[in-house]
């Protein structure tokens, strides 16, 4: 099944000290960043931070325009991103027009006064209810994982008590107008996230967004062309993928090597795993301010570029697996909107012929069918705020024999299947206090050698194969202005997928889902 | 070329070029800018709605339809001037219409005023009959004048100097935050601060269901 565990598969997947030094120390080291941030992009996902201060100059429109609480967007925000981050009020600073009479005047350029940047800063302070195994156990090339084992009594809690950040993530972004009819979200970002031997963050390509957009006078037709790097990048509600909420990448513990496994490691349908890994190119029409309807394909691109890339070397590390050709993306909503309140209901989907991190070659790729329902409840008062969402995406996989037992070792079954279910909700008081409440689960077939790779020899008799995880997470905010947020997050994990859980990746007695439980107080500025 | 001769070409290239910039630049929107105005109206459209009528729905603006061309040139001044700060001209319109020369102001009362204004809309029926009886009469016990004084026996409003607008048909909601600004005097009026002042809050909402309902 598509999923960050699988990459761990790929570097770790055997004992044997042979193959292990055989691996290239920077296939090694990059192989784990791939799996931290393709880990992480199940659950929390960095760089998923849609609001900018660049749209407030652009427009003249203070957030609560088109927002309720950053990121998650108003029905105005949604028809701003539609219409490709193109509105503004302000003349541009320099124009071209051609044309033979005002009625035929076409402009030919309008390149803005003020240049489009934001910038967007997050910290945090992290706990966990068990420590991650002790950082200063060096791992000697050569062995495999179960000869970097610790004895519980001298380092379990020897470890930082928290891991601090700041920070966290700092983004820069250049969002907003780029002429007429033609806007952009680019983001660039650097993430501060211990991997590897190294103590220092990873800069990379984050959410992409370009479009083209256009409509008729009465707004009864809105059309666009969006150029993306991932499935949901584009998307305007807030149910699930890279405009989900709670939208926090926090709390992600780190663990030494040499496992540098980011927790929980839990499956996700390749729709959520793709983001800033694909290149996709779209079109949409948004109907009678109502009906919206896109269909996107989506092709493999590296990790930090737009590249278009399935080489087989490149597949070997790709943390978020390979498409095999260009995979349709759709997307279909329908919007009610009556004074303050707002309702969607929609479906999302994408059918890939793809190979998962895991499967060595593409010729291997299996077929894979994601398709989900979604739906999101919106009252947005002077005062109060009470917005709703849900997702239900399911995943089915038709895995390639040369991958299946017993001709081969990635997958146990001919076929996998996945369903994650999300639930959230959330209040805000002025805009100033509040806070969300959300549930996830995942469950599906169980897939001993999907889903136990990776898994050290004293977990392994007790692995089920089965990837059913549940975790809720209750997030309390504070405002002191509209484009701070302060806040505590608190995750519970009440069940982890068997390999989803990092301590079954280590020799850690009694790993229990709950250890994975985390406290997050953070803060998150745009500016 | 001799040197003397390129140091002069030099010299007057760079007094050229800074004669160039010491100019003023012209502004970009000129009285009839065809595209710049169209362009600017069709953002308006982005929340007031196509030629300025709104449901009120996604967004809590105004119609603009059919309201005193003074009028909204007055209203746009003032954003501008930031002297109208009541929450919602702040967070929509300040920011909107601060780059607005006179020009295009005119553009765009002129504009509004000719399109046509949506009809009223259903509200509360016991709403709508104690607004009717206050737009008609006023309060007197409280010193509140009828309405109809000012803003005309069908709420239409009338260009006058200073401009007094249009009230029929407009939002509801629109109507009861405008005249509870007034009330607080978060808005500035003399006017409407006095006559506000003076009446409930319930009265506020059946004159403003009254007035939408027109």
């Amino acid at each position: 099944m598509a999923g960050s565990d699988a990459s761990l598969i790929t570097c770790l997947k055997t004992d044997d000290p042979a193959v292990w030094t055989a691996m290239p120390h920077r296939v090694i080291r990059t192989c784990a960043w791939v799996v931290t941030i393709a880990a992480a992009a199940t659950l929390f996902t960095p760089g998923k931070a849609w609001a900018v201060a660049a749209f407030a100059r652009q427009t003249g429109l203070a957030c609560e325009a088109c927002h309720t609480v950053f990121p998650e967007l108003t029905p105005l925000g949604r028809r701003f991103k539609m219409s490709g981050y193109t509105w503004t009020p302000r003349e541009p600073l320099v124009a071209d027009v051609i044309g033979t009479s005002p009625e035929k005047q076409e402009t030919r350029l309008s390149l803005t006064d003020m240049p489009p940047i934001a910038l967007l800063l997050q910290a945090s302070y992290s706990t966990w209810q068990r420590s991650p195994p002790n950082s200063g156990v060096a791992c000697p090339p050569g062995a495999g994982p179960s000869a970097c084992s610790w004895t519980p009594s001298t380092t379990e809690g020897n470890s930082q008590e928290g891991l601090a950040l700041v920070p966290q993530q700092a983004s820069l972004l250049w969002a907003g107008k780029l002429g007429e009819k033609f806007g952009a979200w680019a983001q660039f970002t650097y993430f501060q996230q211990p991997v590897g031997p190294t103590t220092g963050g990873s800069f990379y390509i984050d959410n992409n967004d370009w479009r083209y957009s256009d409509h008729t006078q009465d707004r009864k037709w809105l059309w666009g062309v969006t150029l993306n790097n991932g499935p949901t990048v584009q998307d305007v509600w807030a149910t699930g993928g890279a405009s989900g909420l709670p939208s926090t990448a926090f709390g992600i513990p780190y663990f030494p090597i040499p496992a540098n496994l980011a927790a929980p490691f839990m499956a996700a349908p390749a729709i959520l795993t793709l983001g800033t890994n694909s290149a996709g190119l779209g079109a949409y029409v948004f109907y009678d301010d109502s009906l919206y309807l896109e269909l996107s394909g989506y092709r493999s691109a590296k990790p930090g570029v737009l590249r278009l890339d399935n080489t087989p070397e490149n597949i070997a590390w790709n943390g978020a697996g390979t498409i095999d050709g260009v995979a349709p993306y759709w997307r279909a909503a329908y919007e009610w909107n009556h004074k303050e309140h707002s309702f969607m209901v929609g479906t999302i989907g994408m059918y890939l012929h793809y190979a998962p991190p895991g499967v060595p070659s593409l010729s291997q790729a299996g077929y894979y069918t994601d398709a989900g329902l979604d739906s999101e409840y919106q009252y947005i008062g002077d005062v109060h705020i009470f917005t709703a969402e849900a997702m239900w995406l399911h995943e089915s996989s038709s895995n390639n024999a040369a991958v299946v037992q017993p001709a081969g070792t990635v997958f146990a079954n001919k076929s996998d299947n996945l369903d994650r279910v999300t639930l959230t909700g959330s209040y805000y008081y002025n805009r100033k206090y509040g806070g969300m409440i959300s549930y996830g689960s995942l469950t599906g077939k169980a897939d001993p050698l999907l889903y136990c790779a990776g898994v050290t020899q004293m977990y392994l008799p007790s692995c089920s194969g089965s990837p059913s995880s549940s975790w809720e997470t209750l997030e309390l905010d504070y405002l002191p202005i509209l484009n701070l947020k302060l806040f505590v997050q608190y995750n519970w994990f009440n069940k982890l997928g068997s390999g989803a859980n990092p301590f079954f990746h280590t020799d850690l007695p009694n790993a229990k889902a709950s250890d994975n439980n985390t406290f997050v107080v953070a803060l998150w500025f745009t500016f | 070329m001799k040197t003397s001769e390129m140091l002069t070409l030099a010299m007057a290239f760079v007094a050229g070029a800074g004669g160039a910039m010491a100019q003023e630049r012209t502004p970009l929107t000129q009285d009839r800018s065809p595209i710049s105005v169209k362009k600017t109206i069709d953002h308006c459209f982005n929340c007031h709605g196509y030629q300025g009528r709104n449901t009120g729905s996604i967004v809590p603006a105004p119609q603009l339809a059919g309201l005193q061309a003074g009028y909204i040139e007055q209203e746009l001044k003032k954003f501008r001037d930031r002297t109208r700060g009541d929450p919602y001209a702040v967070a929509y319109m300040w920011g909107t219409a601060q780059t607005f020369t006179d020009a295009k102001i005119k553009e765009l009362g002129a504009y509004f005023a000719a399109q046509a204004p949506i009809s009223g809309t259903s509200q509360d029926p016991a709403a709508v009959a104690a607004g009717r009886k206050i737009f008609a009469e006023g309060v007197p016990s409280t010193g509140v004048p009828p309405c109809f004084g000012c803003h005309g026996e069908k709420a239409l409003g009338n260009e006058t100097a200073p401009p007094v607008p249009r009230l029929a048909s407009q939002h509801r909601e629109y109507l009861a935050d405008q005249l509870l600004f007034f009330k607080t005097g978060q808005r500035a009026s003399d006017i409407m601060h006095g006559i506000a002042g003076n009446m409930t809050d319930e009265q506020i909402q059946q004159v403003a269901a009254y007035l939408a309902s027109l």
